[in-house]
């Protein structure tokens, strides 16, 4: 029987040729590797995801400024025009338009000093908006703007003003009353007023 | 006794596919990580482009808490005021301070009685200006005069109306009150009064 022998020089020639490589991911496919991007998408999209827990949603409530105007127009008849001036005080809130004030009820004229929606009793202060307990009657202030609606429908600003101690979320309070009812639109152009009385 | 051959070049080419047959042909293993990889772009992508939507920057902290509104008007972007407790800052620059939310006196034309509060009418008319300027080059981007304002809840209306009356004074006339979505549900923000 005769058998083959390999010189040193065939095995050395045949290890080289059948030598295993192990490859990378990235070679097999002949490809870029992104499992490294991929990790820095995934942290970029955690580092997100964190920081939308502090992000506030905001919305926002338009006003203006009360345009002086100089001189009337020929003809033009300043009682026709509405006026319409909410004025949040410490005790409640004033209604009030070109021919006076408004009496509680918001269907007649009340001379002197009136206040046209009264705050609510402290024990029973309503929960607000922001949570917080708030004396001043939004519901009734909204009630009150839909009855002076009904009576001028085509009118559609109103002038705000506060006393100076009144603080800036009443304001928004009452912006938010003035606006609509429900679905209804009542005063949305609201024009702010700096409070002299 | 056995022959002892010298192997020849076809017998080292035999060897060498015997050998190489031994290790089994490398087969893909792994998860397939491109649908991975482009659900993680579009999702990025979403979030940045929220966060750049973001046109208010708002940290609320001790001194500035936002009010809630029922609003859900979308937020324009306008040169932003802010009321804190203890500052008046704009466009995130500090203006002035403000000792429990009030203006001090002397800060005003006038003194107590005052409405114009002068470092900020001065501010606010560099800022007329250069808007103004930048309305004269580019049509697309008219002088109207807007502002965000973001103040604390607890800033009295005093305060508010003598920034308004100084805004007013730098023909800044459209107010955007800068509110948290909030509704009769909203959650009770943190006490700090």
């Amino acid at each position: 029987m005769s058998s083959v022998q390999f010189s040193t020089r065939q095995k050395a020639y045949i290890r080289k040729k059948s030598k295993h490589h192990e490859l990378d991911p990235s070679e097999l496919s002949g490809e870029l590797n992104i499992i490294p991007f991929l990790d820095i998408v995934v942290n970029i999209i955690m580092c997100l995801l964190l920081m939308t827990a502090y992000i506030v949603v905001a919305s926002e409530l338009d006003a203006r400024l009360p345009i002086t105007s100089r001189g009337g127009r020929a003809g033009a008849n300043p009682e026709a025009t509405l006026n319409l001036t909410v004025t949040i005080a410490e005790n409640g809130i004033i209604v009030a338009g070109s021919g006076g004030k408004l009496a509680p009820g918001c269907t007649a004229m009340q001379p002197g000093r009136v206040i046209t929606v009264a705050n609510l009793p402290s024990a029973s202060a309503d929960l607000n908006n922001d949570g917080l307990p708030d004396v001043y009657d939004w519901a009734g202030l909204t009630r009150c703007l839909a009855t002076v609606k009904l009576q001028f429908p085509d009118e559609s600003q109103v002038i705000v003003s506060a006393d100076p101690n009144v603080e800036y979320r009443h304001l928004i309070g009452a912006m938010d009353a003035m606006r609509a009812d429900g679905e209804l639109p009542l005063f949305p152009a609201i024009m702010l007023s700096a409070g002299v009385r | 006794m056995a022959d002892v051959k010298q192997a020849s070049a076809a017998q080292v080419k035999a060897a060498i596919r015997r050998k190489v047959k031994k290790h089994p042909e490398h087969t893909e293993e792994g998860l397939n990580i491109y649908p991975m990889m482009d659900m993680m772009t579009i999702i990025l992508v979403f979030l940045i482009m929220q966060f750049a939507e973001e046109s208010v920057d708002i940290m609320q902290s001790e001194d500035l808490q936002i009010p809630t509104s029922i609003s859900r008007q979308e937020v324009t972007d306008a040169l932003a005021i802010q009321i804190t407790r203890a500052d008046i800052l704009v466009d995130n620059r500090r203006v002035m301070g403000l000792r429990n939310g009030t203006v001090d006196p002397s800060q005003k034309q006038g003194g107590a009685n005052g409405f114009l509060i002068t470092p900020l009418h001065s501010e606010m008319t560099q800022h007329r200006d250069r808007l103004k300027l930048i309305a004269q080059r580019n049509p697309n981007r008219p002088f109207r005069g807007s502002v965000q304002i973001i103040a604390d809840r607890r800033t009295p209306f005093r305060t508010l109306s003598e920034v308004i009356y100084t805004m007013g004074q730098a023909e800044f006339s459209e107010l955007h009150f800068i509110v948290l979505q909030g509704g009769t549900n909203a959650p009770t923000p943190p006490r700090g009064e």
